[in-house]
């Protein structure tokens, strides 16, 4: 199911198929390892709301919700 | 042969700790992202066979690109100064995203050493990183070190000897690695096209392989300074067009992306991870308290009260030290007074050592014990990593006043010195958010401004003293939020763009650490005292003992101080302050705000030398509303002359600078206007 990163909620996974959104934003987000087919854990939600904290590629990266809409996701659905 | 080797890694490598080891130099180390603001220069202590080795500490960084100011210093210095090895350290507990610098350092014509340093983290884990495969895949030396245990450091010290001496294409491990270009990228479907970029470059420019991939990545700086000929610069179009082509409007990208894809293969190769991916790591299960939902505000509100609480609060340990620096001073202005009547001192001499020396530094001297309590306080709030969740908890309201949550670190760092806390305003990389954070970082009172408070509050606040010292702090936070919002309304118009961050693992501070840097912020304010604020307590004196004549006046107000004072007096008059003595205090001030102190000290003091005599005087001329219009003031006028140097080099614009500073005294001048009129209603 593909999705945007602000739509994930905490404790779930989705593996990253596109990052769109500004040049400056996507460059930054591509050089901190948010690269398309990278997994990723939405570990919370700032108490106010926004940023959010993701884990990827074994650290944690905060980022607003503004920045996560341009990131577009698959949800990793569990499987046993 | 003398050599110069820049240490290069990202933020939160340990690259100070590491700068700290082989410099023995004393600079901060934070566990935020950016510490290192500016490049830092230090010689090796250590002995090798060299004329000596030059250490530059560049600022922690995440990548070569040209967007943010630490990353185009970085490799500015990289690419223009003679730099013989780059040691690019590694935090080897998080190395897939640490060698993607890595992968860019290594295409310079610089030999890279990498220095892999905690790897007793990574051990602790059950983690293992085969590293004489890892080194023969990059066909760079890796060698693993502790930084803050000092391990490992000799032998990569000497490695690092040797890649200089044989330069870059002479390691061993050359021969018998995979990967045979000096580039990740080398087996990837971009390669011919770099290639091809390459050669182009490589009659007329240095690091052309470097250039190349820059080039492709639309890397317009470096395009601009090409020195190569028209018709090399049409095919080096021509080449950047078919990466176009080819990839269409994601090209700039997708190196980055090609990067990653090959170091992820080589860390599955030699990097075996035992913790499953999205299981909970210590930070995690520490943020599920810290960061939590409903309990991160009242935690963290909780902190800075503590901190408050310790520096300032009536029970706490601040107060108690600053009684006992007291006491000892007394003793000590006792002891001179009697050694200069033993040897029969004139009283002018007598003057100056006691009214002037003892009065002016003493005044200042006392509250030592305080501010270095509140750098305690600050420093630790760093190291652990704390103040990185800070910036994430409070980003959402922060975006409000137009500020984002990186704001939070040099906000709160102002309430050390302003000093470093606009030069951290660096780590910003959205230049209305740097410039908006660096108008406000003044109004958060620094320490130096403390004791203009404690004394103030001592006389005319007695019943209610932390309680008011509270109130001036949050006055100034108020003031920073209004300004905030009036100035993202005109000059400074829009949304803060982009909050990317990353939030570091907690990590214990090291004793020794914290120890240096609150002893160098004691030794900084402790030299401070002796140097300026002693030449400024004898010029004051001097200037208010005689007039324009030079004759020894009796009545100070007929001094050239006392002429001068008056003379911008009348300024203040609607704010409820308008002495002459408070005038000039706020003159010194300019210099440094512990002088706003020492003036005082001087001007009030009646030769009886105690601090008694000077809150006697002090309380003569203002009443308690008057008082705390004068805190109101000294809190928001324009910082001292060090700030004012910071924000010039900062703002890089004289026009910024003077705009900052007369926006915050003429803030200054009206809010304390308002609070004496206001007040003067129910009064």
């Amino acid at each position: 199911m593909e999705i945007t990163l602000n739509k994930l909620q905490p404790g779930e996974k989705g593996k990253i198929i596109k990052v769109a959104g500004e040049k400056a934003i996507k460059r930054k987000l591509y050089d901190m390892g948010v690269t398309p087919g990278t997994e990723l854990v939405l570990r919370k939600v700032a108490p106010l709301g926004d940023p959010i904290e993701i884990n990827i590629r074994g650290y944690s990266l905060s980022l607003r919700k503004a920045e996560a809409e341009t990131i577009i996701i698959e949800k990793k659905v569990w499987t046993i | 042969m003398k050599l110069t080797f820049a240490l290069a890694g990202n933020p939160n490598s340990g690259k100070t700790t590491l700068f700290n080891e082989l410099t023995g130099s004393k600079a901060h180390v934070g566990n935020w992202p950016g510490v290192t603001v500016e490049k830092k220069m230090g010689q090796y202590k250590g002995k090798l066979n060299t004329d000596g080795i030059t250490i530059v500490d560049l600022p922690g960084i995440y990548s070569l690109s040209p967007y943010s100011p630490e990353e185009k210093v970085s490799r500015d210095f990289l690419l223009d100064d003679e730099v013989d090895v780059i040691i690019n350290i590694v935090d080897a507990s998080n190395i897939e995203r640490n060698l993607y610098l890595t992968s860019q350092l290594m295409e310079t014509e610089i030999p890279v050493v990498i220095a892999l340093n905690m790897m007793d983290i990574v051990e602790s884990h059950g983690d293992t990183i085969n590293m004489v495969d890892l080194s023969h895949a990059l066909g760079v030396p890796v060698v693993p070190i502790v930084a803050a245990k000092g391990k490992g450091i000799k032998e990569m010290m000497s490695l690092a000897v040797n890649e200089a001496i044989h330069g870059k294409h002479h390691y061993e491990y050359h021969e018998q690695r995979e990967i045979l270009a000096e580039t990740v990228l080398e087996e990837t479907e971009l390669y011919p096209l770099i290639e091809e970029l390459t050669k182009l470059l490589s009659n007329k420019e240095s690091n052309p392989l470097f250039k190349a991939i820059k080039l492709l990545e639309n890397d317009n700086l470096i395009y601009d300074q090409l020195k190569i000929s028209a018709a090399d610069k049409k095919q080096v179009d021509d080449i950047i067009n078919r990466m176009k082509e080819k990839y269409g409007d994601d090209y700039d990208a997708i190196i980055a992306d090609f990067r990653y894809q090959s170091i992820t293969a080589i860390i599955q190769k030699f990097v075996k991870h035992t913790w499953s991916f999205g299981a909970l790591s210590v930070s995690d299960k520490i943020d599920k308290v810290l960061t939590n939902r409903f309990l991160a505000i009242p935690i963290f509100i909780t902190m800075m009260g503590l901190v408050f609480w310790f520096t300032f609060g009536a029970t706490g340990p601040g107060i108690w030290l600053k009684e006992g620096m007291e006491t000892i001073l007394l003793w000590f202005s006792a002891g001179v007074e009697v050694f200069l009547d033993f040897f029969g001192a004139s009283s002018l001499v007598s003057s100056l050592v006691l009214d002037g020396m003892i009065s002016g530094v003493g005044a200042v001297l006392t509250f030592l014990p305080q501010i270095v309590l509140l750098f305690l306080c600050i420093s630790l709030l760093e190291d652990t990593g704390y103040m990185a969740r800070v910036a994430f908890i409070m980003d959402r309201l922060l975006k409000r006043f137009g500020l984002s949550g990186k704001s939070c670190i040099p906000l709160i760092m102002g309430f050390g010195c302003t000093v470093p806390a606009l030069m951290a305003c660096r780590t910003l990389e959205n230049e209305k958010d740097r410039k908006m954070t660096m108008m406000l970082t003044p109004f958060m009172s620094c320490g130096a401004k403390m004791p203009i408070y404690v004394l103030l509050i001592g006389i005319f606040f007695g019943n209610n003293k932390t309680l008011v010292m509270l109130s001036i702090y949050v006055l100034g936070i108020a003031v920073a939020i209004f300004s905030g919002i009036i100035l993202k309304k005109t000059v400074l118009k829009g949304e803060s763009l982009a909050f990317i961050m990353e939030l570091p693992a907690y990590r214990l501070p090291k004793p020794k650490f914290l120890f240096v840097h609150v002893w160098e912020k004691a030794k900084d304010f402790l030299i401070r005292a002796g140097t300026i604020l002693l030449a400024a307590s004898i010029v004051i004196w001097f200037l208010q003992t005689f007039n324009f004549s030079l004759d020894i006046v009796e009545d100070s107000s007929k001094s050239i101080l006392g002429s001068i004072g008056k003379l911008i007096t009348p300024i203040f008059i609607p704010c409820g302050f308008a002495d002459w003595r408070i005038s000039v205090s706020l003159l010194t001030g300019l210099v440094a705000k512990e002088a706003v102190v020492s003036t005082l000290g001087i001007l009030f003091s009646s030769g009886a030398g105690a601090i008694a005599g000077l809150e006697a005087a002090i309380h003569s001329t203002l009443n308690s509303l008057a008082a705390y219009s004068f805190m109101a003031f000294c809190l928001l006028y324009m910082p001292c002359i060090a700030s004012f140097a910071a924000m010039r080099k900062e703002f890089a614009s004289w026009k910024w600078t003077f705009g900052a500073i007369a926006f915050q005294t003429g803030i200054a001048w009206i809010v304390s206007t308002l609070i004496f009129k206001i007040g003067s209603l129910f009064i």
